[in-house]
C-alpha cells in the first residue's frame, strides 16, 4: 500500500494542487484521494499502458470537484467584460520561459470557479458541454468562465514579464 | 506578446505541458496521516518503564552516621597535614583526654590522598593520628573502660571502613549509601542466520484482499482481475550490534536498579526473487529496565545476576533504496550473568552474558530478532561510580 503511495502520490498531489489552489487544501485532498483510490481499486480495469494513471487521475479530479461543489465555486469571480481582444495573449515561447512553480502559483491565485473550468478544459480535455454536465451549469457559463480564466492568466503573465524586465 | 487568435491554443498547450509533469514538494508526514498507525504497545509496559525511570531518578542517597563521622575526621586530617598545626577532634574528646592529631613534619606538605569516590585511603597524617589517638588514650593515665571502649569502637569503625572501601570494587561499595553508577556498553548477540523467505506464486484476489494487501505484495492486473504476487526474499542476517548508556542506582544491600538508552543496528543482506541484491538496515533506539543482584565479591571482583525488560523502537529503516516504516515497538525479556573488575577508583570493567527473548511482531520485513526470538547476548562495558 505504501509502495503504491510512493508511485502515484506525486501525480495525485499535483492534480490536487491544480484544483484546490492552496497547499493546505491540496494536502487534505491528497489524503482523501489516496484513500478513495485504494478503496475503489477493485473497479480498475487494465486497458494498456497509461490506463492506471488515467484512472487514478480521474478519481482524484472527481474527489476535488466534489469538494469544490460544496464551496459553490461558481459564485467566485471578478466581473469581466466579455469582449474579445481586451487582453493580449502570450506566445508559446514566453510560457516556456516561465518556471513551472510560477505558473502553478498563477493558477492557484485564480478564483476557484475559473480554475475549475480551466483545469477541466485544458488538463482533462473536456468540452464545455461536458463541463456543464459535470458542474451542473450551462454551456455558456462554462465558456465565459474559461474566457475569464484565460484573461486572468494573461494578466498575471504580463505582470510577471514586467517585473522581470524591470529587474 | 501578440494578440493572435491562432496563438490561443498554443500558449495554453504550453501552459499545460509545463504543469503536467512539474515537480511538486510532497507534504511531510502524509504516510502517517493516511496509513495511520503508530503502535505504542501495551499501556502497562510503558507505564512500567516510566515508573522505573522515575524511581531511578528520584531516589536520593541516604547518609549513614559512620560516613558523617569519617568525613569530619578526614577533614581534620587534611587540615592538619596542610596547616602544620595540631587539631583537636571534638568528636573524640572524652573527658579530659582529647585525641591530638599531629602532622608528620617530613610529610607536612603532602596532602592526604582522597579517592574521588569517597573512599578514604589513610595517608601518613591519619595513620599517625590513629597512632596518636591510641597513645593519647592508652598511654595516658585515664584508662576508664568507657574511654577505651570508645576509642576501640572508633578505631575499628575507621579502619574497617577504610579496609572495606579499599577492597570493595566500584559500583557496589557501601551499598547502603545509595550510590549511582553510569555505564557505557557494547553488546552483540548470537550468530547470524540464513533464512529463506516466502516462495513466489500468485493467487487471484478478491476486492477485499486487494484493499488489505500489505506492502510486501505486488498487485498484478490481468484481464481486469487483480492478482496478488508475494515476492520471495532470502535474508542473510548479520550479527546485531548494540551500544548503550546506562545508569544504575543501588536500592538495597546487593540490589540495584538500572535503566538507560541503547542503540541497536540490525543489518541483513536481502535477495529479492533470487536476483536483486540489497541491504536492509534497521536502527533501533531502546530503553532497558534491569534489576541486578550481586552474589559474590572478593577484593576487586564481583559477580552478579540480573533480569530485565526492554522496549526498542525502529527510528529508521531502509531496504535497498526503500525506506521502511515499521511503527512497532520491539519488547524483550533479558536475563544476565555478569562479572565486574574494578580497574582503578570509580572505574570498573564488566562483562555479562545472558539470554534474551524477543516478543513476536508482525513486521513487513524479517529481522534477526524475529527469526531467532531466543538469543545469547554478550555485553562488555565500563562502569563509573560516584
Amino acid at each position: 500500500m505504501e509502495r503504491m503511495y510512493h508511485m502515484i502520490g506525486e501525480n495525485v498531489f499535483r492534480i490536487c494542487l491544480r484544483y484546490m489552489g492552496t497547499r493546505f487544501d491540496a494536502e487534505d485532498m491528497l489524503q482523501e484521494s489516496i484513500i478513495k483510490i485504494y478503496s475503489s481499486i477493485g473497479k480498475f480495469k487494465w486497458q494498456g499502458p497509461g490506463s492506471f494513471r488515467a484512472w487514478y487521475s480521474k478519481v482524484t479530479v472527481n474527489e476535488c470537484l466534489q469538494k469544490l461543489r460544496k464551496k459553490d465555486i461558481l459564485q467566485d469571480g471578478i466581473p469581466i467584460e466579455n469582449v474579445d481582444g481586451l487582453f493580449t495573449e502570450p506566445e508559446e515561447k514566453e510560457i516556456e520561459r516561465i518556471p513551472a512553480k510560477v505558473l502553478q502559483k498563477m493558477l492557484c491565485e485564480m478564483p476557484d470557479g475559473y480554475r475549475t473550468v480551466f483545469n477541466l478544459y485544458v488538463f482533462e480535455k473536456k468540452s464545455h458541454k461536458e463541463i456543464a454536465g459535470i458542474l451542473g451549469i450551462n454551456e455558456k457559463t462554462s465558456s465565459s468562465q474559461f474566457f475569464r480564466a484565460r484573461k486572468f492568466l494573461c494578466g498575471k503573465i504580463e505582470e510577471y514579464f514586467k517585473k522581470s524586465d524591470s529587474q | 506578446m501578440k494578440n493572435n487568435a491562432e496563438n490561443n491554443g498554443k500558449w495554453i498547450e504550453a501552459f499545460r505541458k509545463s504543469l503536467e509533469n512539474s515537480e511538486v514538494e510532497m507534504p511531510g508526514g502524509m504516510q502517517e496521516r493516511i496509513f495511520g498507525r503508530r503502535s505504542t504497545g501495551p499501556a502497562w509496559a510503558l507505564a512500567l518503564c516510566a515508573l522505573a525511570a522515575a524511581i531511578v531518578l528520584l531516589i536520593y542517597p541516604r547518609d549513614s552516621g559512620v560516613s558523617d563521622f569519617r568525613n569530619q575526621y578526614m577533614a581534620a586530617a587534611v587540615d592538619s597535614a596542610s596547616e602544620h598545626k595540631p587539631y583537636v577532634c571534638e568528636e573524640i574528646k572524652t573527658g579530659n583526654i582529647p585525641a591530638v592529631i599531629m602532622p608528620i613534619e617530613e610529610n607536612a606538605n603532602r596532602p592526604v590522598r582522597k579517592r574521588p569516590s569517597g573512599v578514604y585511603e589513610p595517608g601518613p597524617a591519619v595513620s599517625h593520628a590513629l597512632g596518636a589517638a591510641d597513645e593519647s588514650v592508652h598511654g595516658k593515665a585515664a584508662k576508664s573502660e568507657s574511654v577505651m571502649k570508645r576509642s576501640a569502637v572508633l578505631r575499628s569503625s575507621i579502619t574497617e571502613g577504610i579496609i572495606t572501601e579499599r577492597n570493595r570494587p566500584s559500583g557496589w561499595k557501601r551499598l547502603s549509601d545509595g550510590k549511582w553508577s553510569v555505564s557505557l556498553s557494547f553488546e552483540t548477540s548470537s550468530s547470524a542466520d540464513v533464512s529463506i523467505g516466502r516462495e513466489s506464486g500468485s493467487e487471484t484476489a478478491s476486492m477485499a484482499d486487494v484493499q488489505d494487501v500489505s506492502e510486501s505484495y505486488y498487485i498484478y492486473f490481468r484481464n481486469g482481475v487483480p492478482h496478488i504476487i508475494p515476492p520471495s526474499y532470502d535474508y542473510d542476517h548479520l550479527q546485531p550490534l548494540s551500544f548503550g548508556l546506562g545508569i544504575q542506582k543501588t536500592i538495597g544491600e546487593g540490589w540495584s536498579l538500572g535503566s538507560g538508552i541503547t542503540y541497536s543496528l540490525l543489518l541483513a543482506r536481502v535477495t529479492e526473487n533470487g536476483s536483486e541484491h540489497m541491504t536492509q538496515s534497521l536502527n533501533y533506539i531502546g530503553i532497558p529496565l534491569r534489576i541486578r543482584r550481586s552474589f559474590w565479591s572478593r577484593k576487586n571482583y564481583m559477580a552478579y545476576a540480573g533480569a530485565g525488560f526492554s522496549a526498542a523502537y525502529c527510528i529508521y529503516g531502509k531496504r535497498g533504496s526503500e525506506k521502511l516504516s515499521l511503527n512497532k515497538i520491539q519488547y524483550s525479556l533479558d536475563s544476565a550473568l555478569g562479572f565486574e573488575y574494578r580497574l582503578y577508583g570509580p572505574l570498573g570493567l564488566y562483562m555479562e552474558t545472558g539470554l534474551s527473548y524477543r516478543f513476536r511482531q508482525n513486521l513487513p520485513v524479517e529481522t534477526i530478532w524475529q527469526k531467532n526470538k531466543f538469543g545469547m547476548i554478550l555485553q562488555i562495558g565500563v562502569n563509573l561510580s560516584y
